[in-house]
């Protein structure tokens, strides 16, 4: 099992988390958003950073990543 | 639609007919297609051969959401190429109403005694002397003017950087409200208003006909659909009307992009007294005239802007936007909304520009002048400014300047233009827009923040920003708020509004096309103006300095572009 810290916050769907949780060895992205009820298919309307970096539904979490979900949003 | 020639040389005042190769541009494509039709690429910014072209979209002052876009363009005094500058408000409504596409002024007054108001209303066209007006701030400005004309006017106006030719002075328009704050901020558009003499425009749509589409029933079946896309976008239905911009912070906070103690760090202690949800907090909290939600132009549903109160519940500035929290909050070590919003009361009164203010603070602060986080001394020094002090002017004139005569190496700037508020070591594809688009660091001409890549890596930014760049010109082309691409992908869309409107054939490809041509005239006036490849990099410590947030550095250089 592996800990991964949580920190979600999206607007819509009322998405907030910010907690830690345990996974299974192997756990990808795409694992956690189905966790948390995210549709693959929202991809281009959020962005997930495993420990300050943007990655992607394939990798892979190891033991103490911070996962943030963010709104895909532009400044101005 | 007409366009509004002012020679101010002459004083007169002529009405033109939009030119047919002209009759698909507007907003920024018309802006840089007359500039570089008509001004010499090599003349100085602020003499006589200069020309101020302001122009509004092709669906101005019809029902589309977010279509009313004020796109003001010259050769910039601060990045000496070419400038395109685009805000929100009531003037690109007006304007439409009173049946003009663009207003140019040209030409230099014979003597520098005059200073003058432009007054348009369904009757005309004419030149008022403003003496009265002169070195009032632009909010003293509004109100006269509201006194005299009306409280419904469209006003266009410089404060007194504006007036005194600073080269970071932004053109304000008025809001619904008529409160002067939608800033056309960048490349010092303001000290080219105040070479021409005139103090403001005001537009005067009392008595005029709604502006109408030709074919009706396409356009409303249209607009339907445009609409329905706004409304169920999650960005554009739920965030940017809760959050505003100031979303923003959570993003570049956590992915290392925000710009902290002069582009020092991407990520600030600070944060969460700053970002999104404080700025809803408190403005819900104090409620009075406050209100997180706020349309910045006639008919906009995704109401991004806001209008932040005062701890008694009286208004103190509108808006408060992501990019002036950055620069005058984090990059300068600043954790209290109060004393940003009153920062950006000062700079939107002295009419100069918040992301340049915030970018020379935070230079001024790397040598020592006053301490990252001295809240006093900054709102003292903001306060001289305005009262003309030679350090005020030193400020007035940029982050590159004050770098020049404190010493400071690490100047955040492209083309003498200050950083907007994304680390470009973390969001390398806007990095790229910094360095290579035709208007010098500005995160309107090709930001790349929210799509779905590895910002902080090499891999394929150059064509990312490459193809954010056409397509923030696109709508900047149209007059269009770029909020509205999260919504609206379908370019067909637009196309068939701008048809059923104007009774122009249009398509995805000729929008295409022009926003294209716009960007190739851009660079071609640039190369005229003497801007050359060299000019494309950005300040050599981000090549150099790791940012400590992710231990990126900004490697693409030359050779990958």
């Amino acid at each position: 099992m592996i800990s991964i810290q949580l920190q979600v916050k999206v607007p819509w769907g009322k998405l907030e988390v910010d907690e830690i949780r345990s996974y299974a060895d192997g756990t990808t992205v795409e694992k956690v958003l189905a966790d948390l009820g995210i549709e693959v298919r929202d991809e281009g309307n959020y962005l997930v950073a495993v420990n300050g970096k943007i990655e992607y539904k394939d990798y892979i979490f190891k033991d103490g990543d911070r996962m943030s979900i963010l709104p895909a949003l532009i400044g101005g | 639609m007409q366009l509004l020639r002012i020679n101010l040389a002459e004083l007169n005042i002529k009405k033109e007919s939009i030119p047919s190769e002209y009759r698909l541009f507007s907003g920024r494509a018309l802006t840089s297609r007359i500039i570089s039709d008509e001004v010499p690429g090599t003349c100085h910014p602020l003499g006589p051969f200069n020309k101020l072209v302001i122009a509004n979209g092709l669906l101005a002052g019809t029902p589309v959401s977010s279509a009313g876009r004020i796109s003001i363009g010259a050769k910039s005094p601060l990045t000496s190429g070419i400038k395109e500058s685009n805000g929100g408000g009531n003037t690109a409504y007006k304007m439409a109403r009173l049946g003009i596409r663009a207003i140019i002024l040209e030409g230099e007054t014979k003597t520098k005694d005059n200073w003058y108001i432009l007054y348009i209303n369904k009757e005309g066209v004419k030149l008022i002397d403003g003496e009265n007006l002169v070195n009032k701030g632009n909010y003293d400005k509004a109100n006269a003017l509201q006194k005299q004309y009306g409280k419904n006017i469209g006003i266009i106006s410089i404060g007194p950087a504006g007036e005194q030719l600073s080269i970071t002075a932004g053109i304000t328009n008025t809001d619904i409200e008529g409160n002067p704050s939608r800033y056309c901020g960048r490349g010092g558009l303001g000290a080219v208003m105040g070479s021409k003499r005139i103090l403001a425009i005001v537009l005067d749509d009392a008595g005029t006909n709604p502006v109408k589409p030709v074919e009706s029933d396409n356009f409303k079946d249209l607009l339907k659909e445009y609409t329905a896309l706004i409304r169920s976008t999650p960005q554009t239905a739920e965030s940017f009307p809760k959050y505003g911009t100031a979303g923003m912070m959570e993003i570049t906070n956590t992915i290392g992009a925000l710009p902290t103690r002069n582009f020092s760090t991407g990520t600030f202690e600070g944060a969460a007294k700053i970002n999104g949800q404080a700025l809803y907090d408190t403005i819900t909290e104090r409620g009075g005239e406050g209100t997180p939600t706020h349309a910045c132009m006639p008919g906009c549903i995704i109401r991004c802007s806001n209008r932040y109160p005062s701890q008694d519940g009286k208004l103190l500035v509108s808006p408060l936007e992501y990019e002036t929290i950055a620069l005058l909050g984090s990059n300068c070590d600043i954790d209290d909304l109060d004393v940003i919003a009153k920062l950006n009361y000062i700079c939107n009164d002295f009419g100069i520009d918040t992301i340049e203010f915030g970018c020379t603070i935070g230079v001024l602060m790397e040598k020592g002048i006053m301490n990252f986080g001295d809240t006093k001394e900054i709102i003292k020094v903001a306060e001289e400014m305005q009262k003309g002090s030679y350090l005020g002017k030193i400020i007035g004139a940029g982050s590159v300047i004050a770098g020049h005569i404190f010493g400071v190496i690490r100047v955040p700037a492209v083309k003498g233009q200050g950083m907007p508020a994304y680390d470009p070591r973390s969001v390398k594809g806007l990095g790229v827009s910094y360095l290579n688009s035709p208007m010098g660091a500005d995160h309107t001409a090709g930001n790349t923040v929210r799509l779905n890549i590895k910002h902080h890596l090499k891999d394929n930014q150059v064509e990312i920003s490459k193809n954010a760049q056409l397509g923030a010109t696109l709508f900047d082309a149209l007059g269009i708020c770029i909020m509205v691409g999260a919504a609206v992908k379908d370019k067909n869309l637009l196309a068939g509004l701008i048809s059923s409107h104007t009774g122009l054939e249009c398509s995805e490809e000729i929008l295409i096309k022009v926003a294209q041509e716009t960007l190739a005239t851009e660079h071609k006036f640039n190369e005229s103006a003497g801007i050359t490849k060299a000019h494309d990099r950005l300040p050599e410590f981000f090549y150099i300095e790791a940012n400590p947030s992710n231990g990126a550095v900004f490697d693409i250089f030359d050779q990958d572009l």
